[in-house]
């Protein structure tokens, strides 16, 4: 059984040190969700691993990973169209946009414990949002 | 002749309604105490938080995607939203249903259940079920924008037959024990 005063100091370790440097909540969202091994759904990251245990560092990822889900799922579109354009500034990728499009990365970024209809309220958001982006790129393409 | 052959189809008719009715009862009654106690936890931690339902109906998407002047994300943003609100709905009303279906099945064998009980639930559960039907005519009429206080009502109804249903369950004993009572009205 793990501590949780343990789990809660290792949140607190990956917020202060890694996930504070991240531009945004999507940058930060894509982050955790990116440490998650994809067959076996355990989170993994040395530092953490390294400072506490691999248990304790799944745990407080997963934690975190919910924590910035939550934040998205739960914003307004307008919210989460401001948060995107945020994430492809820093990014500076003008196929970013296209690309996300296309393949719909965000399907991924949902947690593994999270609730069917809020994973579909999740996406669903997303593909608004950038249809949005979208609309308006091809604006201001044609003014 | 024909008067013969009228009775024979309305009777054949009326077997396979009775059959019909008798399988689905006999497919329901697979439920027990723990997996009805399941479905009440789904329903009541993962499809009935109200939040969530608001953020999925909240007019102030509707109203900041309708500024961006694309009907065409305006379109998309309706259809997603008919299709969440219609997959809540089904698994919701599947929940319930399940639910529903555990309770008759073993109305007979709880003998502290009180008449009043079943009343509240029965009632509880019609009146959830002519919910669904309002708010899923309302959605395909009127879009799912303009059908928050029809979800929000919804959501209370099932909340309250879930409430009922857990007073049930509170007096329902494990299966293995319970079935094996008497009936209460042998």
């Amino acid at each position: 059984m793990l501590a949780t005063r343990d789990v809660n100091g290792a949140v607190d370790y990956l917020k202060k040190r890694t996930l504070a440097s991240l531009r945004g909540d999507i940058a930060r969202l894509v982050y955790v969700a990116g440490t998650r091994d994809y067959n076996s759904g355990v989170y993994y990251h040395d530092g953490v691993a390294s400072c506490f245990t691999q248990a304790i560092a799944n745990r407080a990822l997963a934690q975190c990973h919910e924590e910035s889900f939550r934040s998205i799922v739960e914003a307004p579109i307008e919210t989460l169209v401001d948060k995107l354009e945020e994430y492809i500034r820093a990014n500076c990728s003008e196929s970013l946009l296209s690309t996300w499009l296309d393949i719909e990365p965000y399907r991924v970024l949902a947690p593994l414990a999270c609730d069917p209809l809020s994973t579909k309220l999740f996406c669903s958001n997303f593909k608004i949002a950038l249809s949005i982006l979208a609309s308006r790129a091809k604006n201001r393409r044609r003014d | 002749m024909t008067q013969i052959l009228f009775s024979l189809t309305i009777g054949c008719l009326l077997l396979a309604l009775v059959l019909f009715w008798f399988w689905q009862g006999s497919a329901s009654h697979k439920l027990n105490v723990s997996e009805a106690r399941n479905a009440l936890t789904v329903l009541q931690i993962r499809l009935l938080p109200i939040n969530l339902m608001d953020r999925v109906l909240d007019y102030n998407d509707f109203l900041f995607v309708q500024k961006q002047r694309a009907p065409h994300v305006l379109e998309l943003l309706e259809t997603e939203r008919k299709t969440i609100v219609l997959y809540w709905l089904s698994h919701t009303r599947q929940q319930v249903k399940l639910l529903m279906s555990f309770h008759i099945k073993s109305a007979r064998y709880i003998a502290k259940l009180a008449p009043a009980q079943e009343f509240k639930l029965a009632l509880n559960y019609l009146t959830f079920l002519l919910a669904c039907d309002v708010l899923q005519g309302l959605i395909w009429i009127l879009g799912p924008f303009r059908v928050s206080k029809v979800a929000r009502y919804t959501v209370f109804v099932a909340a309250r037959f879930c409430a009922a249903s857990e007073q049930i369950l509170m007096i329902t004993k494990d299966p293995h024990t319970e079935m094996q009572q008497v009936p209460r009205n042998a």
